[in-house]
This record gives C-alpha cells, sequence and structure tokens, in this order.
C-alpha cells in the first residue's frame, strides 16, 4: 500500500479527535466494567454487573419506553417534515432562503429556554388554554403539560429542523426533468411522485429518521421539564445515575448500550438506503 | 385535418414579461421527421412542451390527430419524450427505465419483458438490461432514453437536442440511428436542434425558428437553396449578404455594378433590397466580365479540402467565397460574381 503523505496541518484534527473523541470514548468504555464505590468514585475491580443491571426488569422497562417515545417522535416528525422539506426544495430561491432562515433561527436560542417557553404555552393557566377558552372550543383547561403528549410535542419541537433539514438536502438533488419524464410516460401525479420522487428522497427521509431517532432516546432535559418526572428516557436515567445516584459505571454501560444502539440504527439506515453518508450532513 | 397528425394553432406562451411563442402555427405531417432548427432561447424547447403537455400555452390549441388537446395533462397525450440531458429514472435499471410506462399503463408482466426485449433488440442495448444509468456511457444512456419513449407507441416522437450532450463522430453514428428507427417504424418524429447540419443530415421537413417567431418552413434544400430570410440564410450553412438596388425585374446594381439575377418576386427599379449569396457560389475571376464588381483578397486560408478566401469590396464590405482551387494571394485584386439563379433575395434589415 501507498503511504500517503503525513501532512502537518492534520495535527489539530488529530488531537482534537484524540482528546475529545477517542480518550472519552475508551473512559467511558473502561468504566462500564468498574464497580462503584461507596463514595463518588469506582473501585477498580472488573465487573460485568452493570451490563446485567441493564436487564433488570425497572431499567428494561425505562429503556422500551424511551425507545417506543422515540419512534412516536420520529413518526410524527417525519410525518410533518417530509412535506415541508420537499416542497422547501421547490420553492424559489429567494423565498426558500428566508423560510430556511426561520427554520435555524430557534438554534441561536438555548434549548432549555426554549423548553420553558413550551411550558408557558401548555400550562393548566397557559396561553393555549386561555386562547382555547376564549375562543369557546373547550370548556375546562386541557391538562397537557406533564403529560407523555407534553413531552412529545417538545420533542417533536425540537428535532423538527433535524428532519426537515435532511429531506430539503435530498429533495434539491432531485432533477425536474425525473419528474416530467414519468408524466411523459404516462404516470398520473401521484404515481409520478410515488415512483419517482419519493423513492429518490427516501435516503433523505431515512436519514431523518436517524437524525430524530438517535437524539430523541437522549433528550432528558426535555422529559424533565415537560413530562414532570413522570417520563423516563434512556437519557434520564443516565443522568441520574451520574447525580443522584452517583453510580458512574451503571450510567457508563448505559451510555455504551445507547451508543451501540446508535450505530446499529446507522449500519441498519447505510444497508437500506445504500449510501455511505448520513443526507444533510454534508 | 387527415393528413396531419398534429395542428398547432395560434399558441401564444409568456414567462412573466417575455414572450416566448407569439402565436405559432404548424401542422406535421403522419410519418414524417420534422425539424425545428433555432439558436438556443428562441423558444424552441417551449415549443414541444406545449406538444407533450408539460407545458400549457396561454393561448391557442393543439390537436393530436383532430382532436383537441391543449389542456390535456402530459399522461393522457399519447406522445412522448426524449428529455435533453435523457432523464432516465436513477434508481432503476436499464430494464426498468424502458417498461416504466408499460408498467404505469398496467401491462402484462410477460409482455413488458417480450416488449423491453424487442425495444433493446431494435436501439442494439441487448445484454445491459441490469445496468444501472450511471453505469452507461452516454451514447447508451441516449438509446435507453430512446427504447423508453418507443415502447410506449407514441404517435409522435419529440426529441429535445438528444445529441447536445455527445461528442461529434457519436452523434453523427445516433443520427443514422435516429433516422433508421425512424424509418423502421414510421413514427412521426419532431426534433428539435440548434445544430444546422444535424436537422439538414435528418429532417423531410425544417421549420427555422428565431425570437421573432418561425422564419421559414420547407425541405432542407428549400431552406439551404431558397432561404427566404437574411436570419434563416445565415443560420443555415455560410453566406454572404449584399446590399443592391433593383434596376429592373431582374437586375440590381451592386456597388455600382449591374448584376443580373433571378427571382420570383416583383421588383420595383430603385428598390433597395438585400441578396443572399452561398460562400460557395460566389466566383472571384481575375479578369473583370460583364456583372461582376472589383475587390481586394485579404487572406486566404485552406481546411478540409476547401479554400476560403476573404475579400473586400470598394465599399468596405467583407465577402467570403468558399472554392476547390483558384488560389488567390493576400491583397490582389480579383472581380465578384455569380451566376443568377444562385442571388437569392431575402427579407432583411436594409438599414
Amino acid at each position: 500500500m501507498k503511504e500517503k503523505r503525513f501532512s502537518l496541518a492534520l495535527i489539530p484534527l488529530l488531537l482534537f479527535t484524540v482528546v475529545f473523541v477517542i480518550l472519552p470514548l475508551v473512559y467511558v468504555l473502561v468504566l462500564s466494567f468498574l464497580s462503584k464505590n461507596v463514595t463518588w468514585g469506582v473501585d477498580k475491580n472488573f465487573t460485568l454487573e452493570n451490563y446485567r443491571m441493564i436487564f433488570d426488569p425497572i431499567y428494561l422497562t425505562t429503556f422500551f419506553s424511551s425507545l417506543k417515545i422515540a419512534l412516536l417522535t420520529t413518526v410524527i416528525t417525519a410525518v410533518l417534515g417530509y412535506p415541508f422539506g420537499y416542497y422547501m426544495a421547490k420553492l424559489m430561491p429567494k423565498v426558500r432562503s428566508i423560510v430556511l432562515f426561520l427554520l435555524l433561527i430557534p438554534f441561536w436560542t438555548n434549548g432549555l429556554i426554549r423548553i420553558y417557553g413550551w411550558m408557558t404555552l401548555l400550562r393548566t393557566k397557559g396561553v393555549l388554554n386561555e386562547l382555547l377558552l376564549r375562543l369557546g372550543l373547550i370548556r375546562e383547561p386541557l391538562e397537557i403539560l406533564y403529560t407523555l403528549p407534553a413531552v412529545i410535542i417538545g420533542m417533536v419541537y425540537a428535532l423538527f429542523p433535524m428532519m426537515v433539514l435532511s429531506v430539503y438536502s435530498s429533495a434539491r438533488k432531485l432533477d425536474p426533468a425525473l419528474r416530467e419524464a414519468s408524466r411523459d410516460l404516462g404516470a398520473g401525479r401521484f404515481k409520478s411522485f410515488w415512483t419517482v420522487s419519493f423513492r429518490l428522497t427516501l435516503p433523505g427521509l431515512l436519514s431523518g429518521f436517524v437524525f430524530v431517532f438517535v437524539p430523541s432516546v437522549g433528550l432528558f432535559f426535555i422529559s424533565d421539564l415537560l413530562g414532570g418526572g413522570k417520563v423516563m428516557l434512556v437519557g434520564n436515567l443516565i443522568a441520574n445515575q451520574l447525580t443522584r445516584s452517583r453510580n458512574l459505571p451503571f450510567g457508563a454501560a448505559l451510555s455504551v448500550v445507547l451508543m451501540s444502539l446508535t450505530l446499529l440504527i446507522i449500519a441498519i439506515y447505510r444497508k437500506v438506503s445504500g449510501t455511505k453518508d448520513l443526507e444533510g450532513m454534508i | 385535418m387527415n393528413e396531419n397528425i398534429l395542428e398547432l394553432k395560434q399558441i401564444r406562451k409568456q414567462f412573466g414579461e417575455l414572450s416566448v411563442l407569439n402565436g405559432i402555427d404548424l401542422g406535421v405531417k403522419r410519418g414524417e421527421f420534422l425539424s425545428i432548427l433555432g439558436p438556443s432561447g428562441c423558444g424552441k424547447t417551449t415549443l414541444l412542451r406545449v406538444i407533450s403537455g408539460l407545458c400549457t400555452p396561454d393561448g391557442g390549441a393543439v390537436y393530436l390527430n383532430g382532436e383537441e388537446v391543449t389542456k390535456l395533462p402530459p399522461n393522457r397525450r399519447n406522445v412522448n419524450t426524449i428529455f435533453q440531458n435523457y432523464a432516465l429514472f436513477p434508481h432503476m435499471n436499464v430494464e426498468a427505465n424502458i417498461a416504466y410506462g408499460l408498467k404505469i399503463k398496467g401491462v402484462k408482466k410477460q409482455l413488458q419483458k417480450e416488449k423491453v426485449a424487442e425495444m433493446l433488440r431494435l436501439v442494439q442495448l441487448e445484454g445491459c438490461e441490469k445496468k444501472m444509468p450511471s453505469e452507461l456511457s452516454g451514447g447508451q444512456k441516449q438509446r435507453v432514453a430512446i427504447a423508453r419513449a418507443l415502447v410506449n407507441d407514441p404517435q409522435i416522437l419529440l426529441l429535445d437536442e438528444p445529441l447536445g450532450a455527445l461528442d461529434l463522430q457519436l452523434r453523427r453514428y445516433l443520427q443514422t440511428e435516429l433516422k433508421r428507427i425512424q424509418k423502421a417504424l414510421g413514427i412521426t418524429f419532431i426534433y428539435i436542434t440548434h445544430d444546422q447540419e444535424e436537422a439538414m443530415n435528418l429532417s423531410d421537413r425544417i421549420v427555422v425558428m428565431s425570437e421573432r417567431g418561425f422564419e421559414q418552413t420547407g425541405t432542407p434544400q428549400e431552406v439551404y437553396d431558397r432561404p427566404e430570410t437574411a436570419f434563416v440564410a445565415q443560420f443555415i450553412g455560410t453566406t454572404n449578404l449584399i446590399y443592391a438596388e433593383a434596376v429592373s425585374g431582374n437586375q440590381v446594381q451592386i456597388e455600382g455594378c449591374v448584376c443580373p439575377i433571378e427571382t420570383d418576386k416583383v421588383l420595383q427599379s430603385g428598390e433597395r433590397l438585400m441578396l443572399s449569396v452561398r460562400s460557395e457560389r460566389l466566383r472571384l475571376d481575375k479578369e473583370q466580365k460583364e456583372g461582376t464588381f472589383p475587390a481586394t483578397v485579404l487572406d486566404s486560408t485552406y481546411a478540409n479540402g476547401i479554400l476560403k478566401t476573404r475579400v473586400e469590396t470598394r465599399e468596405g464590405k467583407i465577402l467570403i467565397s468558399i472554392q476547390q482551387e483558384a488560389r488567390c494571394t493576400a491583397g490582389e485584386t480579383v472581380y465578384v460574381g455569380f451566376s443568377p439563379q444562385y442571388a437569392v433575395v431575402v427579407e432583411g434589415d436594409l438599414s
């Protein structure tokens, strides 16, 4: 094999990767095989106990309910985000850049603050209930905050742009001539969309799935704030180990399992979509 | 009406302020190979889209086989298009691309297979069934596009600069292929191109189009030998446009010299007009004869077996003569002339 020339410019990148990616990963991996100390620390003896604990019904239930919430969030963002991203790609350049800008504005505000905003909207005497009561659409205020729907709303809200951008970037690559060709060959509007446009934007939709599903297992502050502690995600479970329970090895083991799950999902994505890159991660 | 498979009446189309088609009338005969020849931006692609239904005209009517189809969507017209960049479906292999139209129509699997095989034979691509479009060369993609359109038995095949992206040799080869296929199937072809040579080689009839609309319609020979406008004369082949003044019904004065011409047009004495004389019809003589006018040789270049000589007349007009021989030296005085039948009176800007 020919050796590629090593460039000095690669050193910062290499250092960054080692210090901020590889070392922490190794640290977490090692930690997950140690056992917890009576105090903050850990004892240096090898054990698989942490991994066994995950299969404890209490934790397993949390895992599955978290996956269920993630799936629900993903499906809802897909249903809302796909048409959004698809039509955004068809807009005139000027309008498109405005829409894109509006879509990205929320990213410049802290996510936590934005979730507090949702609390104001959703609470029993909040903006939404006031509005619906005034309009006479409801008689009793809706109890949304601190329920599962509130958590789903928050998650969909937070991850919606991910889905849109992912679909958008794949819809942008769609050659309009292909749609015209299918119409020309006898396909009606729907047939044409289904056999050509949808099929060709499917990689975008699938990568949107990954971009939404993966983080929605771990967005613990959303379920904390909007779910009122009643809804537990894997993210909450990990956060609790690191704070309240002070069980770092178990938290590490949960993290390792979560990361493996993510890798599995990405592997499935690559297999299904036949592409190597995640759409939208340019 | 019966003889014409396609009839366009007063087609108008505007994009914003820009008027692209201004009342176009066109009749296309059954089984003919018609080319629409014009520079880019003259509206020829828009015209094609009006025929296929991908674009609805602002005014006018389209008749296919005597039936009005102006408002019908493309999937309900028995017309197929070969797109400029082929527009093959990248997620389908060659077989699936060709079978697309049949599948949409719900043709039985077995029949689909047979028809696809027949098409592959026609375009000589047997054995490529399972290849993806990305694995094909430009010429092969072109053939798949042709097969994909023809498998639907269209009444008219529309071709939008189908050879534009290919190199010269391949283009020449595919031109003969297209002609062969058209002859074999007897389908009406409407072929859009900006390449005059392509249009000349392929067509039964050529429509020359400019931004103003249709300039002239006729057989390749008619548009070449008897151009009606200065635009047509210049767009096809190389020509010399010469200002002249009518002296009598069949004589004109060019730079003070009286030359005989043959024309169907009725010329008024003293009328200013424009003549087109093809470069290969422009004679350069060393001695002054009757009906010739003097000019000075600027330069002479030899390429592809022909000699191209540029001369400047006394009034400063530069003319080009193409000859097999008769080498002239730069600076030499020659006498420019032409046979009366080769000077064609064309419409053009006389100012």
